[in-house]
């Protein structure tokens, strides 16, 4: 059975919410809906429509060229764009497409910032996490905490030795040339407390090499003034124990989900631009660790992005009939963990999954849910803060 | 599909380290089994950025494991391409370990043993290295 922790009641979550998007449809202007029926009704009347008028010639039409990269397929002035990544698969033959989050060409009235897309819901509550030794990919998930990988945190069994200084940067846009604005569209935001497993911390997680049941960790980042970085960004709800996935024989009764994975890996465009692979992605377990596995050429640097279900900006408004079905949420299913240390060998990225299992068999964390994303919040939340009281009564677990 | 999926696994992350432990040592490679640590790398000593960061790597039969400076990595050694690697980013000027992981082979076989001293000659376009065998 899957879970779901749905979004929170932020102003942007709940920008985000197919019931709002519903309501939003209901919210129509009358003349507009009459001029509309009108419409409808006179169309219902005509036969085939025979366009006398010969099409324009369009010989002289050429795509534009000067919005920067364009993608292979893509048609530009000197002909179609061959493939520079020849291999759009995993080794295993599961494909998948990655993208820069950014707006496509420019509008003909050529406006279009460069950070445009990754500053918008819901890629903001995706950022870059950096610490002393280097950076992460991390998504909001309350109002003020982030989820990553633990091996974002520390190395693998290395006991109370932890990396340091540990800065948060939501729809981070740092391409040359960016500006300050660009840089931290959201700000920066500092730590305040952290927690990992300890089965991590004292290398006892169970799997094999990089292969971990519990790569997962949760940031508490420091408010500013009474301001969270939820409140300027949203954040997402989480899922965990196949959320949104289904098996049957059409799926080779394999579990599978059509995930989104957002990050910023280094081998593309510096690690300076967020992108997103999209593709299904498997359940799968490694020597016992719970594993997710997607195709995907998110190298070094994307580790601890979100692996993400029902991505999307915005929700349709539904008619005749017509439903969203079951686990149809926006959530985070797990991080990105590991991959092949070849950027040409096996493109395949695995994360651990969001789930119970043997270090955290509970199907009840307080209120944060169930398994291992639960208790790690669960565990953070009920934490002192400065100031007195919880992070959860401060507000940062809302 | 899933006896497959699995099989492949399996190659991906170097297999069960027990299945691992049972297979014989790849030929060539009986002289650099053990746990080395990076100390000299094109002629000068190896000094990481980061305290607790400095590259190694243990060799155990055909399975290796280790840290690049930067991510952890781990795989078999008799299938190019088969070593996994955390997905951390890698701070400027990090000292890496100049060890091709797409395929290592080459470079652990062309190594010589000297002492305690594991040299490792410049080849293709990875700089040569020395690690210190450690316990």
């Amino acid at each position: 059975m899957s879970h779901f922790i749905p979004l929170a009641a932020t102003a942007f979550a709940v920008l985000a919410s197919a019931t709002v998007h519903a309501d939003d449809a209901v919210v129509v202007n009358d003349s507009s809906t009459r001029a509309s029926t009108a419409a409808a009704i006179n169309i219902s009347r005509l036969g085939p429509v025979v366009n006398l008028l010969q099409p324009p010639s369009t010989s002289a039409v050429m795509p534009s060229t000067d919005a920067g990269p364009n993608p292979a397929g893509a048609m530009v002035k000197g002909g179609i764009l061959q493939d520079s990544d020849t291999r759009a698969f995993g080794s295993f033959g599961i494909p998948y497409t990655t993208t820069r989050v950014q707006d496509g060409n420019v509008s003909a009235g050529g406006t279009s910032a460069a950070n445009h897309l990754s500053t918008t819901y819901p890629y903001r509550t995706a950022g870059k996490l950096t610490f002393s030794a280097g950076y992460c990919s991390a998504t909001l998930i309350r109002r003020g905490v982030i989820v990553t990988a633990a091996h974002c945190i520390q190395r693998f069994g290395s006991g109370a030795s932890m990396f340091t200084g540990f800065q948060f940067r939501p729809g981070h846009y740092g391409a040359a040339g960016a500006t300050a604005a660009q840089i931290a569209p959201y700000g920066t935001w500092n730590w305040a407390a952290l927690v990992r497993p300890a089965s991590w911390a004292n290398g006892t997680d169970i799997g094999t090499g990089a292969a971990r049941d519990n790569d997962i960790a949760v940031i508490a980042l420091a408010r500013q003034g009474n301001l969270f970085a939820g409140d300027l960004v949203g954040y997402l709800g989480y899922g965990w124990n196949n959320y949104s996935f289904v098996t049957s024989p059409k799926t080779g009764n394999q579990h599978t989900g059509a995930v989104s994975t957002l990050g910023y890996p280094f081998l593309m465009d510096s690690g300076a631009i967020m992108q997103r692979t999209d593709g299904p992605t498997y359940t799968t377990t490694l020597g016992g660790a719970g594993q997710l596995w997607q195709g995907s050429n998110l190298t070094g640097g994307s580790s601890g992005g979100g692996w993400i279900v029902n991505l999307r900006s915005r929700a349709a408004a539904l008619a005749g009939g017509a439903a969203a079905g079951t686990a149809s949420n926006i959530a985070v299913i797990g991080v990105t963990s590991w991959g092949s240390a070849d950027p040409n060998a096996a493109k395949d990225n695995w994360a651990s999954q969001f789930r119970q299992n043997s270090r955290y068999p509970n199907a009840s964390y307080g209120v944060y849910g169930a398994g291992n994303i639960a208790s790690l919040l669960n565990t953070l939340c009920a934490t002192a803060a400065p100031g007195g009281g919880t992070f959860a009564t401060q507000g940062y677990c809302n | 599909m899933h006896k497959m999926i699995d099989g492949l696994l399996a190659v991906l992350a170097g297999g069960a380290a027990a299945a691992a432990a049972a297979l014989a040592v790849p030929p060539g490679l009986e002289t650099v089994q053990g746990r080395w640590l990076l100390v000299e790398l094109a002629s000068r000593p190896a000094h990481p950025s980061t305290p607790g960061s400095v590259p190694w790597f243990a060799i155990k039969r055909q399975r290796i494991e280790g840290h690049d400076g930067c991510n952890d990595f781990s795989g078999n050694l008799d299938a190019p391409g088969s070593i996994g690697a955390t997905r951390r980013g890698c701070a400027e000027g990090v000292l890496r370990l100049p060890l091709d992981l797409a395929d290592p082979l080459p470079q652990l076989r062309a190594a010589k043993v000297a002492g305690d001293r594991l040299v490792v000659p410049t080849l293709a376009t990875m700089p040569g290295f020395t690690m210190r065998k450690v316990p």
